[in-house]
């Protein structure tokens, strides 16, 4: 099978610091794909880098057979991938709606659009009741969501999801996982962030596992469970 | 010469109603313009946290356009207003590709003091090209004089002028607010990061910014000019800056706050022309003094520590 994205000796990083020192993975249509790694191995800026919000140094970023490596972010997203950024990041001073239709920013279909909003709905129901509101009032778990929706709303071939259970209440966070898999349901692609291995792990296909930059392990979650040694060394687990 | 306040004195003030009629009307027409102004600083301050201080020039070169092609073509007043502010849209196009864009990166005193320059470079420019001597601005527009009761004396200019003031008002808030440009716009000043994954491409919403606030500008130079009847190349030094503290004033990013700023600069400063007129281009730096000493973040501005 051609991979949805594939990453090939990419280097990156910020100014002088390399935060990937020869990145290299895959992602299949349809698959699910963790990052894990302790902070600081380089997970978030890997997905950074795929968005086009950092520019790679070196390497290849192919997504969906076109070679997108050093495209503007704006470019990426009208491409087909969406990101949920770390710590939620919706408009603070938009309403829901407003947040909503601004994932939509790229489409021009209107109708299309629109049943997707309620398809948004369907999926989130709370978002309907808060939709005139602004953003920036909700609850963390409330502006996951619409974070979730907003990226949805862009109808992403791939979508890369940022530690989504940061900062969140265990009650939330099983919340936002079970939307991850109702998602996952759907036939988006997911590459999912998190310093939460095990969390992690039982959502995904297949994970990567990032330490200082580099890819040092990668395999099925069981394979990555049963092995004591790297749940110790690069995840803290015991 | 060019400053807005000159004119204000030319007739002898009237006592009593009429007299403070007269003074509300200019209030009105010179904080209006003030706002206008003060727009342009707030937007573009909004989306790229700079202070665009070519912006006076801005406003004096659209005052410049509206009397060459007044005084060059036989165009009727609507069009020479409309294409000169076109054309200092234009120019603000221009002066963000070529001087703010290549800095994009770099830190923020660098921007400013580019800024600066653009705005020395388009006076002396100007001083070249027009001399330095000020100029009448004979408007092809044939003015009419109604007559209140009780001795108050209205012009169809005056009308005009605040008609046309809250037209555009509306229509920025129409824009802003229910336009995709508009949410674009609004996405990229609230965090521009994310705004990039959305898709929205921030190069053109930011040049869009700089014409619409161009534009704004000029239109009030041309209004300035026409209304006290005097043009140079130095006029848009203190109504710049005045635009500037009237955007601070209202809580610089805010648009509803510079129409306020300045306004109420406009009204201020019309009363202290009448109580003490030799004063009058201090008071708007008095309130800049107060508002950074009172409340740094404008009247209607956010505190900084929202801006999460």
């Amino acid at each position: 099978m051609t991979p949805l994205l594939e990453l090939k000796n990419v280097v990156s990083g910020y100014g002088s610091i390399r935060a990937l020192k020869d990145v290299s993975a895959t992602v299949d249509p349809g698959e699910a794909v963790a990052i894990i790694g302790s902070n600081g191995a380089g997970k978030s800026t890997m997905l950074k880098t795929v968005c086009g919000l950092v520019r790679p140094f070196q390497g290849q970023i192919v997504f969906n057979g076109k070679d997108i490596t050093g495209w503007e972010a704006e470019r990426v997203a009208a491409a087909g991938i969406a990101l949920v950024p770390e710590g939620r990041r919706v408009f603070p001073r938009m309403t829901v709606l407003e947040n909503l239709l601004l994932g939509a920013y790229t489409r021009t279909d209107r109708a299309a659009i629109s049943e997707d909003l309620d398809k948004m709905y369907d999926l989130f129901p709370k978002l309907y009741e808060l939709k005139a509101r602004m953003a920036g009032s909700l609850s963390g778990g409330e502006q996951q969501m619409l974070a979730f929706a907003r990226a949805l709303m862009s109808k992403p071939r791939l979508l890369l999801l940022d530690e989504p259970s940061m900062g969140l209440a265990p009650i939330i966070v099983s919340q936002i996982y079970n939307t991850i898999a109702t998602i996952r349901k759907a036939g988006v692609t997911i590459v999912l962030v998190e310093q939460n291995a095990k969390l992690a792990l039982s959502a995904v296909d297949r994970a990567y596992v990032m330490e200082t930059g580099r890819i040092v392990l990668e395999g099925r979650p069981e394979e990555i469970l049963q092995d004591q040694k790297v749940m110790r060394a690069y995840l803290g687990v015991s | 010469m060019g400053n807005p306040g000159a004119g204000l004195c030319a007739r002898p003030p009237e006592r009593g109603f009429p007299m403070v009629f007269e003074q509300i009307i200019n209030g009105l027409i010179l904080g209006s313009t003030y706002s206008l102004i003060a727009l342009g600083y707030t937007m573009v301050y909004g989306i790229l946290e700079m202070i665009n201080f070519a912006h006076g020039e801005i406003y004096m070169f659209g005052a410049f356009t509206g009397l060459w092609l007044t005084l060059t073509t036989n165009l009727p007043f609507v069009a020479t207003f409309l294409l000169a502010s076109l054309a200092a849209a234009a120019l603000g196009f221009v002066i963000e590709r070529v001087a703010y864009r290549p800095l994009r990166r770099s830190s923020r005193i660098t921007v400013l003091i580019s800024a600066i320059g653009v705005s020395i470079f388009l006076q002396n420019l100007m001083l070249i090209v027009a001399g330095p001597q000020t100029r009448d601005f004979p408007a092809k527009l044939s003015i009419v004089t109604w007559h209140l009761p009780g001795g108050v004396a209205f012009t169809s200019l005056q009308a005009y002028i605040l008609l046309l003031v809250v037209v555009l008002m509306a229509g920025l808030q129409l824009l802003v607010q229910r336009t995709k440009i508009g949410q674009a716009m609004r996405a990229v000043a609230q965090d521009r990061e994310v705004a990039r994954l959305m898709g929205i491409p921030i190069d053109k919403v930011i040049s869009f910014t700089f014409v619409l606030g161009s534009g704004l500008g000029a239109v009030a130079g041309i209004i300035i000019g026409v209304y006290f009847n005097s043009v140079d190349p130095l006029m848009g030094m203190l109504p710049g800056l005045k635009g500037f503290v009237a955007a601070v004033l209202g809580g610089i990013g805010s648009i509803p706050g510079a129409m306020l700023g300045g306004l109420i600069l406009g009204f201020a400063e019309v009363a202290g022309t009448i109580y003490m007129s030799s004063y009058k281009d201090a008071i708007a730096f008095c309130f800049l003094v107060l508002i950074l000493l009172i409340k740094p973040s404008g009247i209607l501005g956010r505190s900084l520590q929202e801006k999460v």
